[in-house]
């Protein structure tokens, strides 16, 4: 009987095994597709120099909380970026440090009678401030709203115009940046929020706010999320756009039309995952009101940010990572299978509840089964190793697929060196590095069933990013 | 055993997995596989790192070799009778080549390297090229044509203009209002209200290709036959033409019109140089995009009586009325900052009063 139900056990994780990895290839597949469009679509755009004199105007939205070391240099970027018509709002989320000072003194910064509309809910504004020396810089100085979504909202109030980004204020942009990532809004008038590929910056070295030479981390924490993000992007996001069923613009570079975001009442101050939360509501309110939408994504290294380096820091952002997942899904149920929702009803939230929501779940369990089952004499440990690696492999495989998307699409690591540390670090992150994500997303599983609430995280900084 | 009774045990009892049981065999099979794919990928990846690798040598080889060449044809520093022909390898680099010089000089440069082109038969690969099906190279071609400003092509890339690729017709747009921008135009225009996936960025180059000339009389005709959706999407493009004819349409549109997006489309293309009609109805008109619209043109047309008609938009429900209503006073001539304080204190509404402190603060920080 025992060994009967081992058994089925055994099948039914194959059978999660199997399903999972065949939606990965999928996308993988989809991915590919869509790079490939969007790489052919490009062709012209590159053999033309000329700026064309139609670019929306877009307000950068910059939140900053007790960003003192770097937020000078990172604005000085901002206002360096190549794009015809463009304000940098910086709010100042009530810092406890020099943040607002340093602004003053480096732009001098003046009092100016801003006669803004809250037209998003966020914290009171303190005052608002303008640039003597470039005209399109303003600092909004708020009291402290406890969350990136609050100072977002606050940002959102002041813009005037009809596109926002909303930039992380330790990200570093690429100079063409905001050109590319306004190409889903000009091409398909439907668009209403866009995003870009993220890559980590660690190891990479920088001048003046902008990437000098590209290089991997030599912090393996740092290079296991490398790896990390080309899947999440290059294949997760890129498999998703043709669907139209993109789920997040991520919170450190996104650009949204910003009648959409009034529309939709801004940035959730409650959600842990404000990034995630936002684009999910955007589609349920987009479906709810039966309109045509689109949320585009570009495979463009548009932003570069700063990976957290430390154990510690890594376990928390993860925990909130899945805390905002569970949060983001939770909030709007309403999409599950709902009959109007279509594709991201029918495939993307299904695919995020079972694979991403659940997935450390079956995974917690998978190792654990196996191991008791092994030491018990439930199972053989050939058996059981066996499907060990197969765990292994299955994980290797999707590692595999992003290294050859980005070696497809932009790639970045050019040295034979650099390529082939991406492949030891694809071996080498199913031992250790996998089982501390698993029990990471477990915690913030945990938090979001008790209903933890999240604060504004720091993160300790390389020494790479913010120098120069 | 026979096929009939084969139980899934059976059936993956391979030899290899033969002391496992049926989950565990698909599992082992499973695994194989994958790491087969993944070692599959990984030749994939380096092969496609080897091409790139070998296409980019052989690209910096000929863009060594023919930039010198395009450099001193652009500044009419060499013989272009001399110049060496192409060899077959060096063709479709020094074609993006060419095309990329090109699309930045103007004038006698681009003359010159038009010559260049002429010199090395380069019109005849270009033709070639664009009826090809690999779409990088095509475009290329098309673009090729464009600049070569190709009379003999016109025919061939018209028909191209009904393709179904949305970049390959808008690219053939351009080619053509460079070839021959009158003629282009007369075709190009009835089409853009129908070819709404052309990205309206490009729309906006095929006609500043073409010039503010070119496309005035046809865009004016184009929209006062079109229908109030087709009229407002044209609008945007109107921007580019004559002042004339800007506003001409202008109030030709705001005379016989009532959708609002046609109305505040023709209020922003009105220049501001002339009177238009119905602008005390517009500025109380319900949609907001009018009021603004009207708001701004006033600020454009910048008299001085129509400062309390601005005052009283000060007062609007939509912040974006406000503010250009309060951007349009400050402009008015005749009121300096001690007026437009004297105005800013006398009004009742307080977002009237913030929004002219704050233009004002603006305007003095310029």
């Amino acid at each position: 009987m025992s060994s009967d139900l081992a058994h089925a056990i055994e099948w039914a994780f194959l059978a999660y095994f199997a399903a999972i990895n065949i939606a990965y290839l999928v996308q993988c597949l989809f991915a590919v597709r869509s790079v490939r469009r969007y790489l052919k679509s490009s062709a012209v755009d590159d053999l033309d120099p000329a700026y064309s004199t139609v670019h929306l105007p877009i307000s950068l939205v910059v939140p900053a909380y007790n960003e003192s070391k770097s937020i000078v240099t990172s604005v000085k970027a901002l206002l360096q970026l190549e794009y015809p018509d463009f304000e940098v709002v910086v709010v100042n989320d009530g810092s406890t440090d020099d943040t607002l000072e340093k602004l003053i003194s480096a732009f001098q910064l003046y009092v100016y009678p801003e006669a803004y509309r809250r037209q998003v809910p966020c914290g009171a504004i303190r005052a608002t401030y303008r640039s003597a020396r470039y005209r399109n810089l303003r600092v909004v100085s708020k009291e402290n709203g406890g969350s990136k979504a609050d100072a977002c909202n606050a940002g959102i109030n002041v813009c005037r115009n009809p596109l926002v980004a909303i930039v992380d204020a330790d990200g570093v942009l690429q100079r063409n940046s905001l050109m590319r990532a306004v190409r889903p809004f000009l091409e398909n008038p439907e668009t209403v929020a866009a995003g870009g590929a993220i890559r980590i910056a660690n190891g990479c070295t920088l001048r003046e706010g902008f990437l000098e030479r590209v290089a991997l981390p030599k912090n393996p924490l740092a290079l296991m999320q490398v790896l990390e993000y080309l899947r999440s992007f290059l294949f997760g996001r890129m498999g998703w756009e043709p669907l139209r069923a993109v789920l997040i613009v991520s919170g450190a570079f996104g650009v949204f039309r910003r009648t959409t975001l009034i529309e939709v009442g801004g940035f959730d101050p409650r959600a842990v995952g404000e990034d995630m939360e936002l684009i999910v509501r955007i589609h349920r309110i987009m479906k709810q009101q039966r309109r045509r939408y689109h949320i585009g994504f570009i495979p463009d290294p548009v932003c570069w940010t700063d990976a957290p380096e430390t154990l510690m820091d890594l376990g928390s952002q993860r925990a909130r990572w899945h805390h905002g997942l569970g949060q983001a899904l939770m909030l709007n149920r309403w999409l599950m299978l709902n009959p109007r929702g279509g594709t991201v009803s029918w495939l993307a939230i299904p695919f995020y509840v079972v694979f991403e929501l659940l997935g450390p779940v079956i995974e917690a369990l998978g190792f654990v089964f196996f191991l008791t089952g092994g030491t018990f004499g439930l199972i053989a440990w050939a058996d059981a190793a066996v499907f060990l690696v197969l765990a292994l492999s299955l994980g290797l495989l999707q590692s595999v697929c992003a290294i050859m998307l980005e070696e497809f699409s932009f790639p970045m690591y050019r040295k034979p060196r650099e390529l082939a540390l991406l492949y030891a670090a694809a071996l080498l992150e199913n031992f250790g590095y996998r089982q501390l994500t698993v029990w990471w997303r477990l915690k913030g599983l945990a938090r979001w069933l008790t209903g933890r609430r999240h604060k504004w995280e720091t993160i300790t900084r390389s020494a790479s990013v913010g120098t120069g | 055993m026979s096929r009939a009774t084969s139980t899934p045990e059976t059936m993956l009892d391979l030899q290899f997995a033969s002391g496992f049981s049926a989950s565990v065999s698909a599992a082992l099979w499973i695994t194989i596989a994958s790491i087969f794919g993944s070692l599959l990928l990984l030749l994939y990846t380096l092969e496609l790192r080897f091409h790139r690798r070998l296409r980019e040598r052989r690209r910096a080889s000929v863009i060594a070799h023919w930039r010198a060449i395009i450099a001193d044809a652009v500044t009419g520093g060499a013989a272009i009778a001399a110049t060496p022909m192409l060899r077959r390898g060096e063709r479709q680099e020094f074609l993006r080549l060419w095309v990329y010089t090109r699309s930045m000089v103007e004038g006698a440069a681009a003359d010159r390297l038009i010559a260049l082109a002429r010199r090395l038969r380069l019109a005849e690969l270009a033709r070639k090229h664009a009826m090809g099906s690999h779409l990088a190279a095509k475009l290329t071609a098309i673009q090729a044509l464009g600049y070569l400003r190709d009379a003999d092509s016109f025919a061939a890339l018209s028909a191209a203009t009904d393709d179904t690729n949305a970049l390959v017709s808008v690219t053939v747009a351009e080619a053509l209002a460079s070839i021959d921008a009158t003629r282009a135009v007369a075709r190009l225009i009835p089409k853009i209200a129908t070819r709404r996936d052309w990205p309206r960025t490009h729309v906006f180059k095929v006609l500043q290709r073409a010039g503010s000339a070119a496309i005035g009389e046809p865009l004016y005709r184009c929209i006062r036959a079109a229908a109030e959706d087709d009229a407002a999407y044209l609008l945007q493009f109107v921007e580019i033409a004559e002042f004339d004819v800007r506003d001409a349409l202008a109030i030709e549109l705001l005379r016989t019109r009532q959708s609002p997006e046609v109305l505040a489309g023709a209020l922003k293309i009105a220049t501001g140089h002339v009177v238009v009609p119905r602008i005390d109805e517009l500025v109380g008109h319900p949609a907001w995009y009018v009021r603004m619209q009207a708001a701004k043109l006033l600020g454009r047309m910048g008299r001085a009586e129509d400062a309390g008609r601005l005052e009283r938009l000060l007062a609007d429900e939509e912040w974006w009325v406000r503010f250009r209503a309060a951007k349009a006073l400050v402009r008015l001539p005749g009121l300096g900052p001690r007026s437009l304080e004297q105005i800013r204190m006398r009004l009742l509404d307080r977002y009237a009063r913030d929004i002219l402190g704050q233009v004002i603060a603006e305007a003095g920080a310029r």
